[in-house]
C-alpha cells in the first residue's frame, strides 16, 4: 500500500492496484490522489471491481458469522468469584487506606498485610517462594518491593490469585514444563493453575462471610491454607469432575506406556489400539469413530481414546491429543458426546469438555 | 458522578439488584463502586460482560484465553475505578482494557508458539452456538475458513475487525476502545479485509463450488495472475498516505 502509482512494488500487477488498496479506498483512507486513481481504475476494469465486491462480501460474511451472544455460566461465575475476592481483600484491609484515596496500593497493601500476618516468613519458604516466584514473574514490583502506587496494568495478576498461589501447597511447580515462561500463558496462568484458583476462588467465596467477621486478613489467609476442608465443601462437581476427568486422562495415558511424554506415542498408539489410525479425520478405520474426531476437528493421531468416558452427567468419547505448543508436557484431552457414533455418518460428535492437562 | 444516596456498604454477600442499582448509569455506579459500594461494580460487570466476552473471544480465537482476559480486565477495572476520568464512556473504558488484555495474550501467545497457531482446533467452539444445520454447507465452510484466517491476522488488524465488521460497533467507538485514530481503525479494516480475501475466491457461496483448487482459481478469472496477493501489501504501510496512525501491522 503506497501512495505511488499503480506499478509501484509489483510487477505482477499489469497495472491493477493491490487488493489492499482496492480496500483501502472503499475505506476511503487512501491518500486523495491515489484514491483517485485507483477509483478510476475500479470504475472501467472488470476485475477490479469484482475485488471490491469481494471485500464487501467479506466484511458481510465476518458480520453474519455465528459467534457468542453470552458470556458462558462457569465464566462469568468465575469472574464474579474473583472480584468478591478482590472485595475480601478490601473488606480485609480494615479500611485502613480511604475508598478515595488510591485503591490499588490499598488493595496492595492488604495483600501484602495479609502475606506479612499469616506467615511471616512466607516468602523466604521455600515450597511457597517457588510459588511465588512463579506466580510474580509478570510482575516483579509485587514480590520483592510492593511499590505501593504501582497503576494496575491489564495483564497483572489478581491478588486472588496470588494469594491463592502461597495459600495452597500443592506441588503445582511440575505441571509448569521447565523453561516455560509464565509470561507465556501470563502471570500463573497454566491452566491446571486456573482451574486450582477456581477452585480456591470458590472456596474463598463460601468463606467470604466467615472471613469478614474476623475482619484480618492475615488470619483469613491462615485459615485458607491450613483448611482444607474448605476446599472440599466449597469444591463444586465440577472441579470433582474435573479430578476425575484427569485422573481419566492419566490412566489412559500411562496405560498406553506414554509416561515419558515424548512426540513418538502416537505411533505407539497406533500399534495398541489401531493399527491404521491414520492422519486425517476421515480415517474410518480408526478406532477413534470419524464422528468424534471430526467434532474435535483435530488432524493429528491422538495418544490416547476411551470410549466409556464420563464428566458429570455427560457420557461420551474421551480423546487425548498432545497439546499444541508443548507436545512434551501437556496434553490436551477432549470429551466428546458418542451418540452420532451410532447416529448417521455424517453427523458430527459435540465436543462436551475441553481440557488441558500436564503429562506425568 | 455525584453520588449523595449516602449509601453504607453492604455485606458483600447482598449481590441481589437493588432498583436504585439496576436504574443508576454506568458512571454513576462507578463512582459508587470508588465509594466502596459492594453492588456498584457487579452490576456494572452484569451490564457489560456478553460484549466483552465476545470481544475476546473472537479477538483470541481461545475459550480459556478469553475467560482469563476477561478476568484480568475486570479486575484490573475494578481496581482501577479511581482512574477512571469520564473522558469515555465506562463501556468504552471496559472495552479498552479488555482488549488491551487480550492484544497482551496474543503477542504473548504468539511470541511462545513455534506454529502461528493453534486456533484452528477452536473452530466449532468459535462458531457455537448458533450454527444450525439449516446453515449451507458452503457457507458453514466458509466460516470455518474465515475464523481460521482471522486467526493468522496480526492482532491488532483483527481487533479492529472483530469490532467494526463482526461485532457491529462505529469507527469512531472502535478507534476510541483501541486508542487509535479513526483513519487507523479504517486502515487495519481495509488491510484485514484484504488478506482474508483469497478466502472468497475459491469459497464464495456462489462461486464455482466444483472449482476448489488451493491455488484459488475458482474465480472465472485467474485473478491471481494479474492481481498481487495481499499479504506483499498489507505489512506495509506509507507514512505519507492520509492512513491515520500509521503503526506497523
Amino acid at each position: 500500500m503506497t501512495s505511488t502509482p499503480f506499478t509501484s512494488g509489483d510487477p505482477n500487477t499489469d497495472g491493477h492496484p493491490d487488493v489492499a488498496d482496492i480496500s483501502a479506498l472503499t475505506e476511503g483512507v487512501l491518500s486523495p490522489e491515489r484514491s483517485a486513481d485507483v477509483r478510476a481504475h475500479v470504475a472501467e476494469c472488470s476485475l477490479c471491481a469484482d475485488v471490491e465486491n469481494s471485500l464487501q462480501e467479506i466484511q458481510g460474511a465476518l458480520g453474519t458469522l455465528p459467534g457468542p451472544t453470552r458470556m458462558p455460566a462457569d465464566i462469568a461465575g468465575r469472574i464474579d468469584a474473583a472480584l468478591a475476592a478482590e472485595a475480601l481483600l478490601d473488606a480485609s484491609s480494615l479500611s485502613s487506606a480511604p475508598a478515595q484515596g488510591s485503591p490499588v496500593s490499598r488493595e496492595t497493601g492488604s495483600a501484602a498485610e495479609a502475606d506479612a500476618a499469616s506467615t511471616a516468613s512466607d516468602a523466604p519458604e521455600p515450597g511457597e517462594s517457588e510459588e511465588s516466584v512463579q506466580h510474580h514473574i509478570g510482575s516483579p514490583s509485587r514480590s520483592g518491593d510492593r511499590a505501593p502506587d504501582q497503576p494496575a496494568p491489564v495483564s497483572r495478576e489478581t491478588g486472588a490469585r496470588r494469594t491463592a498461589a502461597s495459600s495452597r501447597g500443592e506441588s503445582r511447580t511440575s505441571t509448569r514444563p521447565p523453561g516455560r515462561s509464565s509470561a507465556g500463558a501470563g502471570p500463573g496462568r497454566d491452566r491446571n493453575t486456573q482451574r486450582s484458583g477456581r477452585r480456591w476462588r470458590r472456596a474463598l467465596l463460601a468463606g467470604a462471610g466467615a472471613v469478614v467477621l474476623l475482619g484480618i486478613g492475615g488470619i483469613a489467609v491462615q485459615s485458607f491454607s491450613s483448611s482444607s476442608s474448605s476446599e472440599t465443601s466449597a469444591a463444586s462437581d465440577s472441579s470433582r469432575a474435573d479430578t476425575a476427568l484427569r485422573h481419566h486422562v492419566d490412566h489412559l495415558l500411562a496405560k498406553n506406556g506414554s509416561h515419558n511424554g515424548d512426540t513418538s506415542t502416537s505411533p505407539r498408539l497406533k500399534s495398541t489400539q489401531s493399527p491404521s489410525a491414520d492422519s486425517t479425520m476421515t480415517g474410518g478405520t480408526s478406532t477413534v469413530p470419524s464422528c468424534v474426531r471430526k467434532g474435535i476437528g483435530r488432524t493429528e493421531s491422538p495418544v490416547a481414546a476411551d470410549s466409556q468416558a464420563s464428566y458429570k452427567s455427560h457420557r461420551g468419547y474421551l480423546v487425548v491429543y498432545p497439546h499444541r505448543g508443548d507436545k512434551t508436557h501437556r496434553v490436551d484431552a477432549y470429551l466428546v458426546n458418542s451418540s452420532c457414533v451410532s447416529g448417521d455418518g455424517g453427523s458430527t460428535g459435540k465436543v462436551l469438555v475441553k481440557r488441558t492437562y500436564p503429562r506425568h | 458522578m455525584s453520588e449523595d444516596h449516602g449509601d453504607e456498604p453492604r455485606p458483600a454477600q447482598a449481590r441481589d439488584r437493588h432498583a436504585d442499582t439496576a436504574e443508576a448509569t454506568d458512571a454513576e455506579l462507578l463512582a459508587r463502586h470508588v465509594e466502596g459500594d459492594r453492588d456498584a461494580f457487579a452490576e456494572i460487570v452484569r451490564r457489560h460482560r456478553d460484549r466483552l466476552w465476545a470481544v475476546a473471544l473472537r479477538t483470541l480465537g481461545d475459550r480459556e484465553e478469553a475467560a482469563d482476559a476477561v478476568q484480568d480486565a475486570l479486575v484490573s477495572a475494578y481496581r482501577g475505578a479511581h482512574t477512571f476520568r469520564g473522558r469515555a464512556a465506562v463501556t468504552t473504558w471496559l472495552h479498552r482494557i479488555t482488549v488491551n488484555a487480550c492484544l497482551d495474550r496474543a503477542r504473548k501467545a504468539a511470541s511462545r508458539r513455534s506454529a502461528p497457531t493453534d486456533d484452528t482446533e477452536h473452530l466449532e467452539q468459535l462458531l457455537e452456538p448458533h450454527e444450525s444445520a439449516a446453515v449451507p454447507a458452503e457457507r458453514r465452510d466458509l466460516n470455518r475458513q474465515l475464523v481460521a484466517a482471522l486467526a493468522q491476522l496480526p492482532a491488532e488488524q483483527r481487533a479492529a475487525l472483530v469490532l467494526v465488521d463482526m461485532q457491529g460497533y462505529p469507527v469512531a467507538e472502535a478507534a476510541a476502545v483501541l486508542e487509535v485514530a479513526v483513519g487507523t481503525v479504517k486502515s487495519r479494516c481495509a488491510r484485514g479485509r484484504a488478506r482474508l480475501l483469497p478466502l472468497l475466491t475459491h469459497l464464495r457461496p456462489n462461486g464455482d463450488a466444483e472449482d476448489k483448487e488451493p491455488s484459488g482459481r475458482g474465480r472465472n478469472r485467474s485473478r491471481e495472475a494479474s492481481v498481487p496477493p495481499p499479504t506483499s501489501a498489507t505489512d506495509t504501510e506509507s507514512p505519507g498516505a492520509v492512513q491515520g496512525g500509521g503503526e506497523p501491522a
